[in-house]
């Protein structure tokens, strides 16, 4: 069955600033779905289990689904919005105070290790600097290296470069020669997929030194701005998706 | 001599100092004890000038330490002419020696009810959230200017040349809070100097600075940062083939 997943178009993102979740109130939550979307095809997945004649195996799926939903309704909750950061009209989305939540932030990572720990990933590369928090904990626990994607400059030794375009201007991102070899199979993480040109940067590294990247993983996308499109036939996966 | 904490933590058999605290402290095991007195010893001898390298204290000949020793690759004349940049990108990559590293510094904190890991932008990041993971802590990132969104303090340390600053979160932290920071490298100790300086600015206490390299000269330059500091290796001169 193909069915389009569900949007939060019915959600207003009221954020009332910026406390940590601990001391103030909290914001919305943005509906929490773990989407994998591969270009070819939609797959749903359902929040809640419907009843069904087959009753233990929807309960046990109903028992997984209602733990797996309250782990991504903490972590979506654990985020703080910071309105008009870095500039007006640009609702932030902060992770640190996810980072601040041992058991949401565990979560996170338990989520991403559940879904690539049996997909022979042997390259986890993290997108400076965010994507240094996440994808460490994730490779350790996969047993995959981990590939630092940095800013211009900060790689000692011999890198290959790739320019991607940003608003204004351009930007460049740079990987160590060497890292990984041909063949890799590789998984990109960053802590949020907006325009997607940061990522598809990414892909393109590593596919010049023939690593095939097998999906892109963020905690955080933001549809509207469409970063989908620009990762080619690559599938992303997120945990949460939030308003521009 | 530094104390060999490990040793000590370890050790069921009252010692002397042991005695004294469990008369302090009544209704402790001769364990907890002994861990109790370690703290004193620290507290009453010069703490915050201890350097304490994994191999002096606890870990010698632990194989685990020359094989992350191997694992960081040295740059000769990175960023500029004279330095070997010590790149712990290839530990990274060895997934062993990398998971043995936060290890090392997971067992070592685990007891010392630590609720805050800071990390230094950006290596610092590499290493602060699995250490995080495994003791139980929050994560706060320390990080340059006008990254962080909402409100923060800043705290200025020099370079070479000129100054660079860091930033915390306001509330990332409360008062009270236990933390270490950690970072890949120390040398000067200005970066971790500034770090200790902004946890200490919102009431937290530091225990300790941790990095996986420390030149040796930071044994002597421990009062910089004023906390003990725990170090893995010594940086290695170069890489000695091809």
């Amino acid at each position: 069955m193909r069915v389009v997943c569900c949007s939060n178009s019915s959600l207003a993102v009221t954020a009332t600033l910026p406390s940590f979740p601990c001391l103030g109130p909290r914001f919305l939550p943005r509906i929490a779905i773990p989407i994998s979307i591969p270009s070819s095809a939609i797959r749903f997945l359902p929040l809640r289990s419907t009843a069904s004649p087959r009753q233990i195996t929807t309960m046990a799926s109903k028992n997984a689904q209602d733990q797996q939903d309250s782990r991504l309704e903490s972590i979506s909750s654990a985020i703080r919005v910071i309105p008009d950061f870095p500039k007006p009209g640009i609702m932030f989305q902060d992770i640190t105070t996810l980072l601040l939540d041992t058991k949401a932030f565990k979560d996170t990572i338990d989520l991403f290790v559940e879904r690539y720990r049996d997909k022979n990933i042997s390259v986890v590369a993290g997108i400076e600097a965010r994507g240094f928090i996440f994808g460490p904990p994730i490779a350790l626990a996969i047993g995959a290296k981990f590939v630092p994607m940095r800013k211009p400059n900060k790689l000692p030794g011999e890198v290959i470069s790739e320019e991607y375009s940003l608003e204004y201007g351009t930007d460049k991102m740079e990987m160590h020669v060497g890292a990984v070899q041909p063949g890799d199979r590789a998984l990109i993480i960053d802590d949020l997929i907006a325009t997607g040109g940061t990522l598809g940067a990414a892909i393109k590294l590593l596919e010049r030194v023939g690593v095939h990247v097998v999906e892109c993983a963020c905690v955080i996308e933001l549809p509207e701005l469409k970063g989908r499109d620009r990762l080619g036939d690559k599938p992303l996966f997120v945990l949460v998706k939030g308003m521009a | 001599m530094t104390p060999d904490i490990n040793k000590l933590n370890q050790n069921k058999t009252p010692t002397l100092c042991s005695i004294s605290s469990l008369l302090l402290f009544p209704n402790t095991s001769v364990s907890e004890g002994n861990t109790k007195a370690n703290h004193l010893f620290l507290f009453f001898s010069f703490s915050q000038h201890l350097a304490m390298f994994a191999e002096e204290n606890g870990l010698r000949g632990d194989p685990r330490l020359q094989a992350i020793s191997q694992a960081i690759r040295v740059v000769p004349h990175f960023p500029k002419q004279g330095i070997m940049f010590q790149d712990i990108t290839t530990l990274l990559l060895d997934h062993k020696a990398f998971k043995d590293t936060v290890d090392i510094f997971v067992d070592r904190y685990r007891d010392m009810h630590i609720s805050v890991v800071a990390g230094i932008e950006a290596r610092g990041f590499m290493f602060g959230p699995a250490i995080a993971l495994g003791i139980g802590a929050k994560f706060v990132p320390l990080r340059k200017p006008r990254k962080l969104p909402g409100e923060v303090i800043s705290e200025k340390y020099a370079l070479e040349y000129g100054t660079d600053c860091l930033e915390l979160h306001v509330g990332a932290v409360q008062p009270g809070e236990r933390a270490i920071v950690i970072d890949d490298l120390v040398a000067t100790g200005g970066t971790l100097s500034a770090g200790v300086k902004l946890l200490e600015r919102v009431g937290a206490e530091v225990v300790e600075c941790a990095c996986v390299i420390g030149v040796p000269e930071v044994k002597g330059q421990c009062r910089l940062i004023g906390k003990p500091l725990y170090v893995l290796v010594e940086p290695r001169q170069a890489d000695k083939c091809c």
